[in-house]
C-alpha cells in the first residue's frame, strides 16, 4: 500500500463520525523506484491532505517534505519529486491501518489493505 | 455536438472507416477522443448503422490523425475525393476534386503511394482490385509506387452490405486518401489470448480500451475500478497513461495464483505490458459499504463491470437470515467467529445505486463513470439509474444473444456533491426495481438457452 492510498482511505465502521485519517503502523516497508510522473503529481496535488501525508511519511522515516506546500508547487520540480516519493515510492508491505475513533484495525498483508467490515459493523 | 445535415455542412469531410463490429460503440468512442483532445467534430450521418463507413466533419488532417491515434474502433480516417454509386460517376467526381484542388495534387503527385481496394460485404480478387485501381490511372501521379511505407495511401472502398448476392452492386463507392490510421493493433497487443492472469469475467481488449476512451482517461489521470477482478480496465486505462487503483471483495482474485512456480496476478499482468508504474494499489473492499474513501473528490475516472451474479457472485458483507435471527441487541451469536465475514447477495439495482453514489461523491467535477449494465431485451431507457450530480453522456448496447444484452453507460459528474441534497437516502428513498436488470442473475440462470458469450466481439476462445 502506497501513502497516496493511505491518504484517500478512511474508516467506515458503523457509527464512526470521523474515520479520517487512519493511523498507520508498518512492520515491513519497501522503497520503490517508480519513475516520477509530473502530470500525475500536478493533477492530484490539490486532492490530497498534505499534512496527513507529511506526518505519516515522517513517521516512516521520510523527512524531506517541507512543512507547507510551496507557492510554486506545480512548477517546482524538486518539490514534486519529493511529493512523488512520499506518495508512490514508500510501499507498506505489512502493517495495519487503525480507526482512531473505534479502534478497529484493518490489516495490510502483501501490500493489500483489507478494508472489509464484519457483519455487525455495517 | 451539433446536428448538421451533410449537404449543409461547409467544413471538411472525412470518411471514418471502422474496423469494429461494435456498431453502437464506434461514434461514442471517437466523440470521447475528440473531447479529450479538444477537437471539434461533426457527425454527418446516422450514428448507428451496420456499414463501417460514417462521414464526419473535421477542420483539418491533423485533427483526424490525432483522433485516429487513440481509437481502437477506427481502421482509418480518410479524406474523401469522391463518392458515387458507379465507377463512371466516381471517376468524374475525382476528376473535379483534382481540378478544384490543384495545389494539393501538386504536393501529392511526386510522393510515393499505393492503392488499397476493399469492399464491405465481399472479398475482392487481386484481379478485381487491379481493375478498379486502373480506373484512376488518369491521376497520373509522378511518384513511385511503394507497397511498404508509402507517403500516401489511397483507399477505394465499396459499400455493398453483408450477405448480398454476387450480382448486387455497391450502394456507394468512395475514393479517398488516408490521413490517419486507427489503433486496431492495440486489440492484438492486449488480447486475452496471451494475457497471463485471467478470470471468467475478464473483459476483452477492444471493449476495455473503448471503455477507457469513454472515460476520457489521459496521462496523469487517477482511475479506480471498485470491482477490479483480474484488472482488465486497469490495464486499458494504464495504457492511456492513467494511474490506477483496484478494489475487490475477493482476496483470492487480488492475490492471484501460482502456476509452475510463476505468480500470476494483476501485478504480473502490468509487468507483462511494462505498465507497472501505473498500478498504484489493490485494496480488499466491499463496495456496498461506501464512505470508504475520504469525503472529497479524488478520482478522474471510475471504469467498472459490476458483478451481477452470473459468472462472479455479487456479494456484500452482511448477515445471512439465520444469523440475523440470532443476532439480537448487537450481540455476537453463539459460536460466531468474527473474522470469517459472511456475505449476502447484492442485487443489480443496489449495486448501481451504490456505484452512482460513489461517483457523485468521489469523482472530480468533469470526471467520468463508465460502467457495464447487464440487461435483457425488456430494457427501456428509464432503466438507467440517474443522479442529480451525474449527466448521461453515452449509452451503447452490445447484444449477447437474442435475449441478453449488456450496455456500456458513460456518465459525467457535472455538479459538486452536497451532503444536504445528494445523500443516498435523499436521492433514492427507494431503489427502483422496475427495471429489466432486476433479478438479472436469476432470470439468466432460468434461461434454458442462455449463452455466456457475446455474439460479437473478440471474446476468449
Amino acid at each position: 500500500m502506497k501513502l497516496l492510498t493511505h491518504n484517500i482511505l478512511q474508516s467506515n465502521v458503523k457509527g464512526v463520525k470521523n474515520g479520517y485519517p487512519l493511523m498507520l503502523k508498518a512492520t515491513k516497508i519497501t522503497i520503490l523506484d517508480v519513475p516520477v510522473n509530473f502530470e500525475f503529481i500536478k493533477n492530484i496535488m490539490g486532492r490530497i491532505d498534505y499534512q496527513v501525508l507529511r506526518a505519516v511519511a515522517i513517521a516512516l522515516g521520510y523527512t524531506e517534505l517541507p512543512a507547507e506546500i510551496p507557492g510554486d508547487a506545480d512548477t517546482n520540480e524538486d518539490f514534486m519529486r519529493k511529493l512523488h516519493h512520499a506518495l508512490q515510492n514508500i510501499e507498506v508491505e505489512e502493517g495495519e491501518l487503525q480507526c482512531k475513533e473505534s479502534g478497529r484495525v484493518f490489516p495490510i498483508n502483501n501490500g493489500i489493505p483489507n478494508m472489509l467490515l464484519h457483519e455487525n459493523e455495517v | 455536438m451539433e446536428e448538421v445535415q451533410q449537404d449543409q455542412y461547409n467544413g471538411k469531410k472525412y470518411l471514418a472507416y471502422f474496423g469494429s463490429v461494435h456498431n453502437e460503440f464506434r461514434i461514442p468512442e471517437i466523440l470521447s477522443i475528440a473531447d479529450i483532445l479538444n477537437i471539434n467534430i461533426t457527425i454527418l450521418e446516422e450514428q448507428i448503422k451496420v456499414s463501417p463507413f460514417v462521414v464526419v466533419g473535421l477542420s483539418c488532417d491533423s485533427d483526424a490523425q490525432r483522433i485516429a491515434e487513440r481509437s481502437v474502433t477506427l481502421k482509418a480516417f480518410l479524406e474523401v475525393w469522391g463518392e458515387a454509386a458507379t465507377y463512371d460517376h466516381l471517376q468524374e467526381e475525382v476528376k473535379s476534386f483534382a481540378n478544384a484542388n490543384r495545389d494539393l495534387i501538386e504536393i501529392i503527385s511526386p510522393k510515393s503511394f499505393k492503392f488499397v481496394v476493399e469492399a464491405y460485404g465481399r472479398k475482392l480478387t487481386k484481379a478485381q482490385q487491379v481493375e478498379k485501381m486502373d480506373r484512376f490511372k488518369f491521376l497520373n501521379f509522378s511518384g513511385q509506387i511503394a507497397m511498404k511505407d508509402p507517403q500516401n495511401t489511397f483507399w477505394i472502398l465499396e459499400d455493398i452490405g453483408e450477405h448480398a448476392p454476387p450480382e448486387v452492386l455497391p450502394k456507394k463507392i468512395y475514393f479517398t486518401r488516408e490521413v490517419g490510421l486507427g489503433r486496431r493493433d492495440l486489440i492484438d497487443k492486449y488480447t486475452l489470448k496471451r494475457r497471463k492472469y485471467l478470470g471468467t469475467t475478464s473483459m476483452d481488449a477492444e471493449l476495455s480500451l473503448i471503455s477507457a476512451n469513454q472515460a476520457r482517461v489521459r496521462a496523469g489521470s487517477l482511475m479506480v475500478d471498485p470491482f477490479v477482478g483480474t484488472g482488465s480496465f486497469l490495464v486499458a486505462c494504464a495504457h492511456f497513461g492513467a494511474v490506477t487503483v483496484g478494489g475487490d471483495i475477493d482476496i483470492r482474485v487480488l492475490r492471484g495464483k501460482t502456476e509452475d512456480g510463476e505468480t500470476k496476478n494483476i501485478n504480473s499482468n502490468f509487468q507483462q505490458y511494462e505498465l507497472q508504474p501505473f498500478l498504484l494499489d489493490l485494496i480488499r473492499l466491499d463496495h456496498s459499504t461506501n464512505n470508504l474513501w475520504k469525503n472529497t473528490p479524488l478520482f478522474d475516472a471510475i471504469v467498472t463491470d459490476p458483478p451481477y451474479g452470473v459468472r462472479a457472485g455479487a456479494k456484500k458483507v452482511g448477515l445471512k437470515k439465520q444469523s440475523l435471527k440470532r443476532l439480537e441487541n448487537d450481540q455476537l451469536p453463539e459460536g460466531f467467529v468474527p473474522h470469517i465475514t459472511q456475505t449476502v447477495a447484492y442485487s443489480v439495482p443496489e449495486v448501481m445505486a451504490d456505484l452512482l453514489d460513489f461517483a457523485a461523491r468521489n469523482l472530480v467535477v468533469g470526471g467520468y463513470l463508465v460502467y457495464w449494465l447487464p440487461t435483457t431485451n425488456d430494457y427501456k431507457p428509464s432503466d438507467i439509474p440517474t443522479h442529480p450530480c451525474l449527466e448521461l453522456i453515452a449509452n451503447s448496447e452490445q447484444p449477447m444473444s437474442t435475449k441478453w444484452r449488456r450496455r456500456l453507460i458513460t456518465v459525467k459528474k457535472t455538479i459538486p456533491f452536497d451532503h444536504k441534497q445528494h445523500s443516498k437516502e435523499l436521492v433514492w428513498p427507494e431503489i427502483n426495481v422496475d427495471v429489466a436488470h432486476a433479478n438479472y442473475a436469476m432470470k439468466r440462470m432460468n434461461d434454458p438457452n442462455r449463452m455466456d458469450r457475446p455474439l460479437q466481439g473478440s471474446s476468449v476462445t
